[in-house]
């Protein structure tokens, strides 16, 4: 989804001041006039300008040229189909459920099941894409979870 | 011992030379497939080299760029796709190649080009650094800001798309960096009671998720999943014609290499610009400038030297000055601070032998791609035919495991989705992520000699301009801002004044 920079710019601004406002309550180093909230509000400061200017480039862009980038909000080709966003909110739903799932459903349910749903999606057959889940499971499992000793979540079933 | 010797003795070893082949081949399966950059090979291979030894770790991430970047060339010169972002510059003229029947020639070409490039980067890797490590000596916190401020301009100066944009990118990077507790009070900031922020956003993830992420959610949105056309070609005598070429075009080697090893040097700006400026000064100082985009190898041979010396030239400020070069020595130095080896001039005091290594394990690399190179080029038709349907799930599943193991917490993900979204909505808005990647690893750098130097001058700004050296560098990085603002504004009356 592409913004028009006037979008853009305000959320900046918007950002910025939320941040200047808060780094404000931050405490200043013993016996000086600075501290933590000074680069914060640098930034702050600097981003309120990007924002400006984006604002006066989208304002300039939108009158200018009602056409070409005057829209304030314009969607790229792939959102007008249905199969490009399923297959994207998958992907988001898929990180989403390893989240929420990983620690009590166990690595190797939690990659199998993400796995064999994505690579049925993307056109596999229903064989390829549980025999590429289990495979991929698998080796991940033992690259990270023993060669690597990284303590992946074996959940309430054991694994 | 002395520090060259003792640095053969740690990459000469079994383990490190099996690191070296493994990442060679795992850069090359990476690189050949268009839409899978070396960035995004080197995030995807952090969280391996998290658990090695500092030189396999680093030998790793030397030889899966340097693989990756020659490997883009392949689906460049076979489907006129590159495969990375390096290889667009040329990649018409190598598929014109192609369509004349030379892809082998095409391919052997960039081959041998890339390891020269790549030789000659590292020798000017080598001379630099040590030529500019006695100077960095002399550096204070003031120097130290300057130069941090004028490696972050440049990064947004050459960055792709509007200098505003490329500004606000870094901007974002250098407020993510200042989540967690804060080092010289002890203040946390920005974490909103969560423990896990106390720490910072962590560093891998978020690399991971820019890189990677936002890579597959461009994928999964803009894809047709249709398998490319290889060319019924077959790429076998890949050296043959190689020599009469590198004979006509010695010259144009030397200078790409040079050239590509020079702009590697400057901070933000990589492989990439080193290849389309390259190819463009071999286009505008060549006596056979017509022949150009029809399948001639003169640009080839400058491009793909510069591409390769470039990622040399990168190393160059991240060894002597902690200031990376481009995205790649971004994350090599984050991989370094994780190993306990802060990049620096006291690296050369302090650790001889491994910066010795570093400079030994460019030149393996660069040599060890001449095999498997040659191998990738053989089964290039075969490389190709791995389905995208088959291989973005199979990253996707690497990245959240990558991420989980550097926090041992799915902390590590939710970093990644929120930094993967972000990087996806930065780039479809026009804005690059490059320059906040710069500005995550260099903020804590930048910070801390800015309220250093604050503390040194009581507050007193002038103080920043006292120093021979500081004053050099804030003048030169105020040019930097101030040049294009000028250019601008000049042009901007010129063509008002002819209205």
């Amino acid at each position: 989804m592409k913004f028009n920079d006037a979008i853009i710019g305000v959320f900046l601004i918007i950002f910025a001041i939320i941040e200047i406002l808060y780094a404000r309550t931050f405490p200043t180093l013993f016996g000086q006039q600075f501290g933590p909230s000074e680069f914060p509000i640098l930034i702050g400061i600097g981003l309120a300008f990007c924002g400006a200017v984006l604002i006066m480039r989208g304002l300039r862009l939108r009158y200018k040229n009602a056409i070409v980038g005057g829209a304030l909000v314009s969607v790229g080709e792939w959102i007008e189909s249905n199969a490009a966003i399923t297959n994207f909110a998958l992907v988001l739903l898929s990180i989403l459920f390893f989240i929420l799932a990983v620690d009590d459903v166990g690595f190797v349910i939690t990659s199998f099941l993400i796995l064999a749903l994505l690579f049925k999606r993307f056109g596999n057959s229903f064989a390829t894409s549980m025999i590429g889940a289990a495979i991929m499971t698998g080796a991940t499992k033992y690259l990270f979870g023993y060669w690597l000793l990284v303590p992946l979540p074996i959940g309430q079933f054991g694994f | 011992m002395d520090p060259f010797f003792a640095a053969l003795e740690l990459v000469f070893q079994p383990y490190v030379l099996l690191v070296i082949v493994c990442s060679g081949a795992f850069g090359l399966l990476v690189g050949s497939i268009p839409g899978l950059t070396a960035t995004m090979a080197t995030a995807l291979l952090v969280p391996v080299t998290f658990f090695m030894d500092p030189i396999p770790a680093i030998a790793a991430i030397v030889t899966t760029v340097a693989t990756a970047i020659f490997a883009g060339d392949i689906p460049g010169a076979l489907l006129r796709i590159p495969g990375t972002p390096a290889s667009a510059a040329y990649c018409d003229e190598a598929f014109a190649m192609t369509r004349k029947g030379q892809a082998s020639k095409a391919l052997g070409v960039g081959l041998v080009c890339s390891v020269i490039g790549g030789l000659l980067g590292s020798a000017v890797l080598m001379a630099a650094t040590s030529t500019l490590a006695d100077f960095a000596f002399k550096f204070s916190s003031f120097e130290y800001f300057w130069l941090a401020c004028l490696g972050l301009s440049c990064a947004v100066i050459v960055s792709t798309g509007s200098v505003i944009k490329g500004f606000a990118s870094l901007l974002i990077g250098l407020f993510i960096s200042t989540i967690g507790i804060d080092l010289m009070s002890g203040h946390p900031r920005f974490t909103f009671g969560s423990i896990e922020l106390l720490g910072g956003v962590s560093f891998i993830p978020a690399m991971i998720g820019m890189f990677a992420i936002s890579e597959i959610l461009r994928f999964v949105a803009t894809a047709d999943h249709v398998r490319p056309q290889i060319p019924h070609q077959r790429v076998t005598s890949v050296f043959e014609g190689v020599g009469s070429v590198l004979s006509k075009y010695r010259w144009n080697l030397l200078r790409g290499s040079s050239l590509g090893a020079l702009i590697g040097v400057l901070p933000g700006a990589g492989a990439d610009i080193a290849a389309w400026v390259a190819y463009a000064v071999s286009k505008r100082t060549s006596k056979e400038k017509e022949k150009f985009g029809d399948g001639h190898a003169e640009g080839l041979v400058d491009a793909s030297a510069a591409n390769n010396a470039g990622l040399s030239g990168a190393w160059v400020p991240a060894l002597v000055f902690g200031i990376p070069g481009d995205s790649v020595t971004a994350i090599a130095i984050g991989v370094l601070y994780m190993k306990g080896m802060n990049p620096g001039p006291m690296i050369f005091l302090e650790n001889p032998q491994i910066l010795n290594a570093v400079f030994i394990i460019f030149f393996v690399a660069n040599l060890v791609l001449l095999p498997l190179g040659y191998l990738a080029i053989r089964l290039s038709t075969q490389m190709l035919k791995i389905p995208a349907r088959m291989l973005m799930p199979a990253i996707l599943l690497f990245c959240l495991v990558g991420s989980f193991a550097i926090t041992n917490s799915v902390y590590g993900v939710i970093v990644m989705l929120v930094m993967g979204v972000l990087a996806f909505a930065m780039e479809e808005n026009g804005f690059p992520i490059a320059p906040t990647i710069l500005g995550i690893v260099l903020g804590g750098m930048l910070e801390e000699m800015f309220l250093s130097s604050m503390i040194k001058s009581d507050g007193n700004f002038l103080e920043f301009f006292s120093r021979p050296i500081a004053a050099s560098l804030g003048v030169l990085t105020i040019a930097v801002w101030v040049y294009p603002i000028m250019t601008s504004l000049k042009g901007n009356i010129t063509s008002q004044n002819r209205l």
